[in-house]
């Protein structure tokens, strides 16, 4: 393949790629052509790296949705409470997820909380137990409420992958179509 | 670390960090802003886990904490700042890509333009969607 080919080639992914970006609808169409590569990924491989990771306790614990410890705000402090309704949307506590789409959902953040161009957010930062099974389970719960208030308030701070994670589970719950 | 500041989707200027410092280049108003919150000391929250709950606290703290950094950029959203990171490996990665384009190539200077009003959203956006199309194609 001559290098002419190959600029022509790039040049027609790049052009392809600004004009998709430019498109009012970017958003959805993307959402839509990541969904249908990234999608299946997920199988009982993952579930076996999930309990290396986390312990076979708290793998069982989500997948029978045994809840999580309860999240309180302090009276004094009151403020980030968007942080703390996101929450209440994980795969701890949202009633309305399979057992393996809350194992799946845990296994996406586990990826993007390990990864260099994560989300950085004192919550996420600052999560400091000793045990590291407990540490990863901390900082996966705090990634999680971290990049969904981010996605609802500054979704322009998000890298796509974790827009994409947040946006196919708010759309799952809504029962909204991928494709728009 | 390093993060472009905007709000209302007007720049603002660069943030970054060293040890116990932070660098803004940019805005005069932001400048004051960030100075005098700075000086007063920045309000952080963040879990504690103990005891079977979790709970949310704050505590003020002063750049000689180690949570400085991320206790200023977290205090910046709070106050309606967007605050996105800089990658420079993500900006290698768009200008080793686009460097195969011929210089005078229209099509490379348009993508340079945009390149620099693009959120961090739509840089990550581009390199995966060149990315995919070049390994679908």
């Amino acid at each position: 393949m001559n290098s002419a080919f190959q600029n022509n080639d790039l040049a027609q992914s790049i052009l392809t790629a600004l004009t998709f970006l430019d498109d009012k609808n970017a958003v959805a169409k993307l959402r839509a052509k990541f969904s249908a590569h990234e999608q299946k990924k997920f199988d009982l491989t993952s579930v076996a790296e999930l309990k290396k990771m986390f312990g076979e306790h708290y793998i069982e614990d989500v997948r029978s949705q045994k809840k999580s410890a309860p999240h309180f705000v302090d009276d004094e402090t009151g403020s980030p409470v968007s942080h703390e309704f996101a929450h209440r949307a994980d795969w701890n506590s949202k009633n309305d997820l399979e057992p393996l789409e809350r194992l799946e959902l845990l296994f996406n953040i586990a990826q993007r909380v390990q990864t260099a161009d994560r989300y950085k957010s004192i919550f996420v930062e600052s999560c400091s137990a000793v045990d590291a099974q407990i540490n990863l389970r901390l900082r996966c719960q705090e990634y999680f409420a971290e990049i969904t208030r981010a996605y609802f308030l500054a979704s322009e701070e998000l890298h796509m992958r974790d827009f994409i994670i947040i946006d196919h589970m708010r759309r799952s719950t809504f029962g909204l179509p991928e494709e728009n | 670390m390093k993060f472009v500041l905007s709000k209302n989707k007007i720049n603002l200027g660069t943030l970054s960090f060293d040890d116990v410092m932070y660098h803004f280049i940019g805005n005069n108003d932001t400048q004051i802003f960030l100075a005098n919150a700075v000086r007063a000391g920045i309000e952080i929250f963040y879990e504690d886990f103990f005891d079977g709950t979790y709970t949310m606290k704050s505590e003020t703290i002063d750049s000689s904490d180690p949570r400085f950094s991320l206790g200023l950029v977290d205090f910046l959203r709070r106050n309606n700042f967007s605050v996105q990171e800089i990658r420079p490996e993500i900006e290698s990665e768009f200008h080793e890509i686009i460097s195969q384009l011929p210089s005078d190539s229209p099509l490379r200077q348009s993508a340079e333009s945009q390149w620099k009003s693009f959120s961090y959203l739509e840089k990550t956006q581009l390199l995966d969607l060149i990315q995919r199309d070049t390994l679908f194609s």
